[in-house]
């Protein structure tokens, strides 16, 4: 059992992020909708692992993803509707894994298990 | 004082792009020496005129010539740019300052070298010879004002003659350069403007492609997750219904955007080691859930073909278009993917039963957004898209077909990365 932050603005993500942690893991899932709020909760609850959107309403996956890790260090998987940001992209160094949108559950469920092992 | 000047930043105004600066170099050096030649017989007949007539002091003109013939050798070597054009202002010099009377004439020829100046060279180096030009033009023109003991006292026929030659010469260049800017600065405009209409078109596509993916995720997401339970017989069905055409114009989506970043060469490969048997083998798999009943898939796959350095992820694209569009034309039959080696290249082929394409509509099968039948799915990029993917990895794709007997899609590959990385750079000069 383990502690997931999944940072994403749009809503109906947000209950599809919901709905395969709680049909398919037995892990936590807590949510932020903004950088701004992702940053509180890592104060009161460490996660164990991040799942961040590219496009955020104030700021970047990247970028938020490098500051998190500085205020908890756990690994990162990036979430992108930009296909090429996640086909042709090298795996960024603060990265574990990209997922595509559309998200493939399984695929999902997969990847964290792999980034919490 | 003078260091602390020269190691200071000059005034420069950059603003001409390298690729516009060197063309201008290559075309004003071709122009040199193709049109200095009639300048270079004026000079010397002036100077033989001189010497026949008896002229008083009549060796000094014999500078103008000396300098001419180093100004023209060096004018015929690329490198010595700076030398050649510093001493054509020199050159113009020399002659005004010998021939009495021409200050004028002589300082509308530093018109040239100046602008020579701004157009092949960079920083210090236009600074100092547009310096020199600025110079030489205020002293041939003030230079009649003053007395001057080594003024030459030339006859008025080589005074015009001068002026004929010096004139028409100056005329002749200052044609070819406002050719030559207006031909630049055109060739410039139009390659900003593509840039900035490629990169609109670009961020475009991005945004449509994300605002598309957003609600299919939700979509495809949630109908995936109500897969997992067993639902009864009509909904299981609808679900996987659309399950399926989620996928499909997810598919949709990714083609749109593949095909307009090949379109602009921004298609990057990640070439890694790639076995092109097994990639058949998963896209035969793959392609078995939507043939057509009553048709067959096998596979022929050579034992001698060996791992290659290709991108792993668009090879597999590729096969998958090629496979995937003779499933979707062959209504009864076989499909048949075979894997060959020979001279350093692989050939991935797809031979189907389909109907075959008429030789007249063979290269549309190319083209985008050409699609031969209207009602079959998709919208028309599969095959195009394959091809550039071939290309850019080196290789290509050809067809053979027969109408009524089917068609065969051939895809070459090379086995070596040198390949890969050659085609890159084609691609991205």
């Amino acid at each position: 059992m383990a502690i997931v932050l999944y940072v994403e603005d749009h809503p109906p993500a947000q209950m599809l992020m919901q709905a395969i942690f709680a049909d398919m893991t037995n892990h936590w899932l807590s949510l932020a909708s903004s950088g701004q709020e992702a940053r509180e909760i890592v104060g009161s609850l460490p996660p164990d692992l991040y799942i961040i959107d590219l496009d955020l309403p104030d700021t970047d996956g990247l970028a938020l993803a490098a500051m998190l890790r500085r205020l908890h260090d756990a690994p990162v998987l990036l979430v992108s509707a930009y296909a090429e940001a996640v086909k042709d992209a090298p795996i960024h160094t603060l990265i574990f894994d990209y997922l595509a949108k559309p998200l493939d559950p399984e695929h999902v469920v997969e990847t964290i298990k792999r980034a919490l092992a | 004082m003078w260091s602390k000047l020269l190691s200071a930043p000059w005034p420069d105004k950059s603003d001409v792009p390298e690729a516009v600066r060197q063309e201008a170099t290559r075309r004003l050096h071709k122009y040199w020496r193709a049109q200095i030649w009639p300048f270079v017989v004026g000079v010397l007949a002036l100077w033989l005129i001189v010497q026949a007539q008896n002229i008083p002091r009549a060796r000094a003109y014999l500078l103008p010539v000396i300098l001419m013939s180093v100004v023209y050798g060096l004018g015929l070597l690329q490198r010595y740019e700076l030398f050649w054009l510093i001493s054509t202002v020199v050159l113009f010099a020399a002659q005004g300052m010998l021939i009495q009377g021409l200050g004028a004439v002589t300082a509308v020829s530093f018109l040239l070298p100046y602008t020579f100046a701004g157009m092949i060279l960079t920083h210090r180096k236009r600074v100092l010879v547009q310096a020199c030009c600025v110079v030489a033009f205020w002293t041939s023109l003030f230079y009649e004002l003053p007395v001057n003991s080594v003024r030459l006292d030339p006859p008025h026929y080589l005074t015009v003659c001068y002026d004929i030659l010096m004139a028409a010469f100056t005329f002749q260049a200052l044609r070819f350069l406002n050719q030559l800017s207006i031909e630049l600065n055109t060739a410039y405009v139009e390659k900003e403007v593509t840039q900035q209409v490629t990169e609109r078109s670009q961020q475009f596509l991005a945004r449509v492609s994300h605002e598309l993916r957003t609600p299919l995720n939700s979509v495809l997401g949630f109908a995936k997750l109500m897969r997992r339970v067993e639902l009864p017989s009509p909904q299981g069905g609808y679900l996987n219904q659309i399950v399926e055409e989620g996928e499909q114009l997810n598919h949709i989506v990714s083609d749109l955007l593949d095909s307009a970043q090949l379109s602009v060469g921004k298609l990057m490969l990640k070439p890694g080691t790639c076995d092109v048997n097994v990639i058949c083998q998963a896209v035969a798999e793959e392609i078995h859930s939507i043939l057509k009943p009553g048709v067959s898939l096998s596979t022929s796959l050579s034992s001698d073909l060996i791992p290659i350095q290709a991108d792993g992820l668009r090879v597999r694209q590729i096969v998958r278009n090629l496979v995937g569009n003779a499933a979707k034309y062959t209504t009864q039959g076989h499909i048949e993917i075979s894997t060959t080696r020979q001279d350093a290249t692989i050939r991935v082929s797809v031979q189907d039963t389909g109907p075959g394409i008429p030789e007249d509509q063979r290269d549309l099968v190319f083209v985008p957004f050409v699609k031969r039948d209207h009602r079959s799915p998709g919208v028309g990029l599969g095959l195009d898209i394959a091809r550039q993917l071939a290309r850019l990895h080196g290789g290509d794709i050809h067809l053979q077909s027969e109408v009524g007997q089917g068609s065969t899609f051939t895809m070459e590959l090379p086995e070596k990365q040198s390949a890969i990385s050659n085609q890159r750079s084609a691609v991205s000069s």
